[in-house]
């Protein structure tokens, strides 16, 4: 269920994460989805879910982290499932739950990023610690703000606080954003 | 993948709790060397399989977080990366082992070590993809890892005490082959 879309986005070449039909399953049980959507750059779009794994899942599929066991998921241009690394290249992802980062750690933590990512580190604590000037220090906005060490064009946080949502678009004009929530108003109509 | 990388995912899983883990188990090597001495090979050589088997536990608890497979790494890469630690434990274990025999007069010849920590390396990557399964399965991994371990040792004795080409060229087939599945089994991992 998409709560909220800024623009009603055609296909277009330059969406940022695009969906069609993409779901999840486990044991013959569906756990997410279906998911379809279309986010260009500059828009944001959340995701509401049913409860938190699904949650969980549809991020970590927006993410290119959790590979749909039917339809698909594009990055940009990159199919996560047959080009990975370009695609999350693309993604910064902002973890649920405990990701580690607190204020005495979160010089570490951006120094692990640019590793990983392979980027030279100190445009990596500059632009982590302009990210973190606007959305504060609470350990989930440092984990964003790592998570965004390497400017990437789309956003994908997993259960956010919504007060995290609004500064960061206001610090992101450019970029993608999607982000999943519960809504409690979701009714499900199977038998 | 850059050493960088590499490095950094390693530092990353050697926390306090792992470092202190690993303290531990060194401990317990270098007990079993003061008060058991003169146990023959294949013993003590299973013993460092096992230690090699259960090095890999820890890295179930590190992937409920997963961080790591957002990053652009390829499933070798982040294989090759998340087995470093699981190494470096199994290497302290027989390092503190075979010092503590030594010192207490019963110095285990070059070679020895040598296929002491060739099993502990083999138990070591053959358990890897074991700690992303669930408990038989994970169990089943260890076994499978341990007896490793006793292979690489046992084929020690076919070649003769003098040489460890035998066992060094199972060690570096059964590892190869171990880290390779690793990779697979991350590369098609879904963190939920």
């Amino acid at each position: 269920m998409l709560l909220e879309r800024n623009v009603e986005a055609p296909p277009q070449a330059d969406a940022m994460l695009r969906a069609a039909e993409a779901c999840f399953a486990r044991d013959g049980a569906l756990l997410a989805g279906p998911f379809s959507a279309t986010l260009p750059s500059g828009k944001s779009l959340a995701y509401g879910a049913r409860n938190a794994q699904e949650a969980r899942i549809v991020a970590r599929m927006a993410a290119g982290i959790v590979k749909p066991t039917t339809g698909s998921i594009s990055i940009g241009e990159y199919n996560p499932r047959v080009q990975p690394v370009q695609a999350k290249r693309l993604v910064a992802f902002a973890f649920g739950g405990d990701a580690g980062v607190v204020r005495s750690n979160f010089d570490r933590a951006v120094s692990l990023h640019a590793a990983l990512w392979g980027i030279d580190a100190a445009s990596a604590h500059a632009h982590a610690n302009l990210i973190r000037s606007v959305l504060g220090d609470e350990d989930d906005a440092l984990a964003l703000a790592v998570a965004l060490a390497h400017a990437p064009p789309l956003v994908v946080l997993e259960l956010p606080r919504a007060a995290l949502i609004a500064p960061l678009r206001r610090a992101l004009p450019n970029a993608a954003i999607f982000w999943t929530t519960i809504t409690e108003t979701h009714a499900d109509f199977s038998p | 993948m850059s050493t960088r990388a590499a490095v950094a995912i390693a530092r990353r899983r050697l926390s306090l709790a792992t470092r202190i883990e690993i303290a531990q188990i060194c401990a317990i090597g270098a007990a079993f060397g003061l008060f058991f001495p003169t146990t023959d090979m294949l013993a003590t050589a299973t013993l460092v399989s096992i230690a090699g088997a259960t090095s890999s536990r820890f890295l179930r608890k590190e992937f409920r977080n997963p961080t790591v497979f957002a990053a652009p790494l390829y499933g070798r890469e982040l294989a090759r990366a998340e087995a470093i630690v699981p190494l470096l434990r199994t290497l302290a274990f027989t390092l503190a082992l075979t010092t503590a025999t030594t010192l207490r007069g019963h110095a285990p010849s070059p070679t020895a070590i040598l296929v002491l920590i060739l099993s502990g390396t083999v138990a070591a990557l053959t358990a890897l993809s074991g700690a992303l399964r669930e408990s038989w399965s994970e169990y089943l991994y260890m076994l499978l890892a341990i007896s490793a371990g006793i292979v690489t040792a046992l084929a020690s004795g076919i070649g003769g005490y003098g040489t460890v080409l035998i066992p060094t060229a199972i060690a570096a087939t059964i590892g190869y082959i171990s880290l390779r599945a690793f990779a697979e089994t991350l590369a098609r991992y879904d963190p939920i």
